[in-house]
């Protein structure tokens, strides 16, 4: 009886302590997971993408009033998605980061709007609507207020993971901003967008504005100064230039007196406009040709110590395919080499930008000024016809000859000299009413020669960068339109728009590397293939034809002699000419299946080096290991 | 060094008998084949791999681990080699920290073992070699923890096979409940804070930080504190045992 007692009771001891520990356990972990302390972490990753950018530690530092943020989140449906639902974790993680980063003065707010709840009024004030679903409204996004000011993200799409941290300091920044600066823009396109009453009379409506500039206007005032401005207001943040096709000297001379007074210019130039010809360069309802292709500075461009080609750039190695598998020689994707300043908070962060027949920018110098290349063509870039590049024309990767590498993107930065030393042309002419002792007089107060201040110019050698349907990809689900950056394209501008017009920290909290990591090897395969195999395709297409031309001929000689039957010379040679093409067309199909051979070769490969080998290994070393074991053991 | 010795006993006998090359060879094939067939490794082409391989670790590890650690206590107790263990000047944690680092050191043996993929992706793209890093890490937490569970089972059973089928059962369920779809059932039938709470107590939201390339210390906390109990209650009961 006592030896019962005491045998039962160690064991008994060992449950309650078990089930202490597994109390405590549970307890520690529900504990850390609902702190933010939990959210602490180290970050195993290359660019750092679990860590918050500097830019947005800097926007929280500079706090005054304090912001709240109310993160409306439907936690409780049957029907959100499962990558939403990941993706709410990823954003509950980030905000609780933001809030540990602002020393108290940023509130979150969690809420789950249920039907009927005040938390589905407070999404409705602060103009979230939720999304439909299975007869059920799923919300996901937020407001940001800061004293009288709100700033809402209506829905955070898990697609444009790389811009939530930029999203959120955005709004949070302008929130907590007095007011917003002023950009000017001078546009041969309708980026502001188009309602020309003529246009609605006949029935076509009006186009849209472009992505970016919806995006711009969201933070910042944008005046459209149209395309002939008589001055320019130097009080601007910044200048934008886009595509000036067929400016007036008039006006490049305003561009010029802006510079000249410590302004910042971005100009878009573009030897081939895709987007200008797209839009309108083809239509003929439009009066005149519609929109001009090609754009320039031509008296800036000069005096600032550049020049841009007629002819667009096309580049080997940079090439792009586009959809059916057709390389594009003049379509650039530029990788990170393409960007030399590796530390400049302009291109730092951008992975890649994609040009569409961009124009070469060469310095020719004597201007005075810094010229820092920002984006370059890798070293087998050319010149190429910017008509047949607009083709596709697959030729033109041969044309191209003496091959360098091309400025797309330049900085220049200084103490500008005027372009127009003699004033504003057209006002040049003598007065002869006016006594010469007036004349001179009022000569000298109407413009600058030389600069007052510092000024700054980003010369882009495309406008198409930043076209809609190359920078973005657009959804219009009824009045609300979400764009996606399908690369750094918009990004480029808004870092150059940011450091010169806004608060410096957006630029490092803005386009924080996307976490998805394609294949390249692939890619590689398919433009060594065309490298490799292009002329030979070619030269079977060519041969085919040939082949094809003469068939006919036999046909027709046929048909003009009347003959029912072939004689035994001509029937030969229409058999061997058959023959010859069936050849033909057989080999140019074992070119294309080649790629496709190349392609399953390194899948198959791939396969079976990761699946079979190390498994074998280990049988082959385990086996090997036995055999060493029992020889030793009969040696014994 | 009583740790040291009974480490290198453990070691020695995993390698000796087949048990162990069986275990790594049927894990090699399940996380590669997984990879390269439901994973949709080549066709997907995503150089993280996070969704294509990292992701079934938990799966297999629910099974397959609690095989390797199934014999640690098990076979001492049925063969009575306990009992002359218990007569060595060993104390019990020295016995304990021993047979757990020698099958973690297995588990690490047969994780680096799928280093072929890791050239892979590295050949075939350009990934975020941190990220794989941390993803391993976040394989071989997973393996210490479901192995620490596993060796609590085993100090309280005395046939292996009893021994297999609870430390499944618990693997299982720490698998399941952190699971969302198993999340989201149970919260139709609870409340919201109790979805949230199987969340977090579930191996899913601490592992998929890691393989994301995060290591949190909510995360640090759940691997270490399940590691912790689980041992410090196999030392409660073989304590008890003695006794």
């Amino acid at each position: 009886m006592s030896k019962q007692a005491k045998a039962s009771h160690p064991i008994g001891r060992a449950a309650l302590a078990i089930t202490a520990l597994g109390v405590i356990a549970v307890s520690a972990n529900l504990l850390v997971s609902s702190l933010r302390i939990g959210y602490k972490n180290i970050d195993f990753t290359e660019n750092k993408v679990h860590t918050l950018s500097e830019g947005t530690r800097g926007i929280l530092k500079e706090l005054g009033a304090p912001v709240t943020i109310r993160y409306y989140a439907t936690r409780t449906s049957d029907y959100m998605p499962e990558d939403l639902k990941l993706h709410m974790r990823r954003v509950d993680d980030l905000l609780a980061e933001y809030q540990n980063l602002s020393n108290g003065k940023l509130r979150v707010e969690q809420l789950d709007p249920q039907p009927d709840t005040d938390a589905e009024d407070a999404a409705n004030l602060d103009g979230i609507r939720g999304q439909r679903l299975d007869d059920q409204n799923l919300y996901f996004g937020m407001a940001v207020s800061c004293i009288d000011s709100t700033a809402t993200i209506p829905f955070i799409d898990p697609s444009q993971e790389t811009m939530l941290e930029y999203e959120i300091s955005k709004a949070i920044a302008e929130v907590s901003r007095k007011e917003k600066p002023v950009i000017g823009l001078m546009s041969g396109l309708p980026i502001a967008g188009n309602q020309n009453p003529m246009m609605m009379m006949q029935g076509q409506q009006g186009s849209p504005p472009w992505v970016f500039y919806s995006q711009l206007a969201q933070s910042y005032e944008v005046k459209d100064l149209t395309m002939t401005p008589e001055a320019i207001d130097p009080s601007l943040s910044m200048l934008l230039v886009f595509h000036p096709a067929e400016i007036t000297p008039e006006a490049e001379f305003a561009i010029d007196q802006y510079l000249l007074q410590g302004g910042t210019v971005v100009a878009c130039v573009d030897p081939y406009s895709v987007a200008a010809q797209m839009t309108g360069g083809g239509n003929p309802m439009m009066g005149g040709g519609g929109n001009p292709t090609a754009s320039t500075l031509p008296t800036l461009l000069p005096a600032w110590g550049v020049t841009m080609s007629t002819q667009v750039v096309g580049d080997l190695n940079y090439q792009t395919v586009m959809n059916g598998n057709r390389p594009a020689v003049a379509v650039l994707t530029i990788p990170k080499e393409g960007m030399p300043q590796v530390d400049n908070v302009l291109t730092r962060d951008l992975n890649s930008l994609t040009f569409f027949l961009p124009g070469a920018l060469t310095k020719t110098g004597g201007s005075g000024v810094s010229m820092n290349s920002l984006v370059k063509s890798s070293d087998k870039a050319g010149l190429v016809d910017a008509m047949k590049a607009s083709q596709l024309d697959p030729a033109l990767s041969r044309t191209i000859k003496d091959m360098k590498s091309y400025d797309l993107v330049m900085h220049l930065k200084g103490n500008f000299k005027s372009a127009f030393p003699k004033g504003k042309p057209g006002a040049e002419e003598p007065k002869p009413e006016t006594p010469e002792g007036e004349e001179k007089k009022e000569e000298k107060p109407a413009h600058l020669t030389e600069a007052t201040k510092e000024g700054n110019v980003f010369l882009i050698s495309d406008i198409d960068v930043f076209f809609d349907q190359f920078a973005y990809r657009v959804q219009r689900l009824g009045g609300m339109q979400m764009a996606q950056p399908i690369n750094g394209n918009s990004s480029l501008l808004f870092n150059i728009v940011d450091q010169a017009a806004s608060s410096g920290h957006l630029i490092g909290a803005r386009s924080r590397a996307a976490i998805a990591r394609p294949f390249t090897k692939i890619k590689d395969i398919e433009s060594e293939f065309d490298r490799d195999y292009g002329q030979k395709v070619e030269e079977k297409q060519a041969e085919l034809t040939k082949l094809e031309e003469e068939l006919m001929q036999i046909a027709q000689q046929r048909q003009q002699n009347g003959v029912v039957y072939m004689t035994g010379e001509v029937e030969t040679k229409y058999k061997e000419l058959t023959a010859k093409k069936v050849e033909a067309q057989k080999e140019l199909r074992e070119l294309e299946k080649n790629l496709k051979r190349e392609k399953d070769r390194i899948s198959g490969n791939a396969t079976l080096y990761n699946v079979a080998f190390m498994p074998l290994f280990v049988i082959l070393a385990g086996f090997g290991l036995f055999i060493k074991r029992r020889a030793a053991t009969r040696a014994r | 060094m009583n740790t040291w010795t009974i480490f290198k006993r453990e070691l020695s006998s995993y390698f000796s008998q087949p048990t162990a090359y069986a275990i790594i060879v049927v894990f090699l094939l399940l996380s590669l084949g997984f990879a390269f067939t439901f994973g949709n490794f080549m066709r997907v082409g995503d150089a993280s791999l996070e969704y294509s391989f990292f992701f079934w670790h938990p799966w297999i590890f629910m099974v397959l681990v609690p095989a390797v650690g199934m014999k640690l206590w098990s076979d001492e107790q049925r063969t009575g080699t306990i009992e002359l263990l218990g007569t060595f000047p060993i104390s019990v944690w020295s016995a304990i920290f021993g047979k757990y680092l020698a099958a973690c050191l297995v588990w690490l043996v047969a994780l680096l073992l799928t280093f072929p993929i890791v050239i892979t992706v590295n050949w075939l793209g350009d990934p975020d070699n941190g990220v794989i890093l941390a993803g391993y890490l976040g394989s071989f937490l997973v393996c210490c923890t479901f192995l620490a569970v596993t060796m609590l089972a085993s100090a309280c059973t005395r046939d292996q096979v009893v021994c297999l089928i609870i430390a499944v059962v618990l693997c299982v369920g720490m698998v399941l409940f952190g699971y969302d779809d198993f999340v989201r059932e149970a919260g139709k039938a609870t409340s919201e804070n109790v979805g949230n709470a199987l969340s977090s107590l579930g191996v899913w939201d601490h592992f998929r930080s890691l393989s994301r390339g995060s290591l949190r210390l909510q995360d640090a906390v759940w691997f270490g504190s399940i590691i912790i109990t689980s041992l410090l209650g196999t030392s409660a009961i073989l304590s008890a045992k003695r006794a």
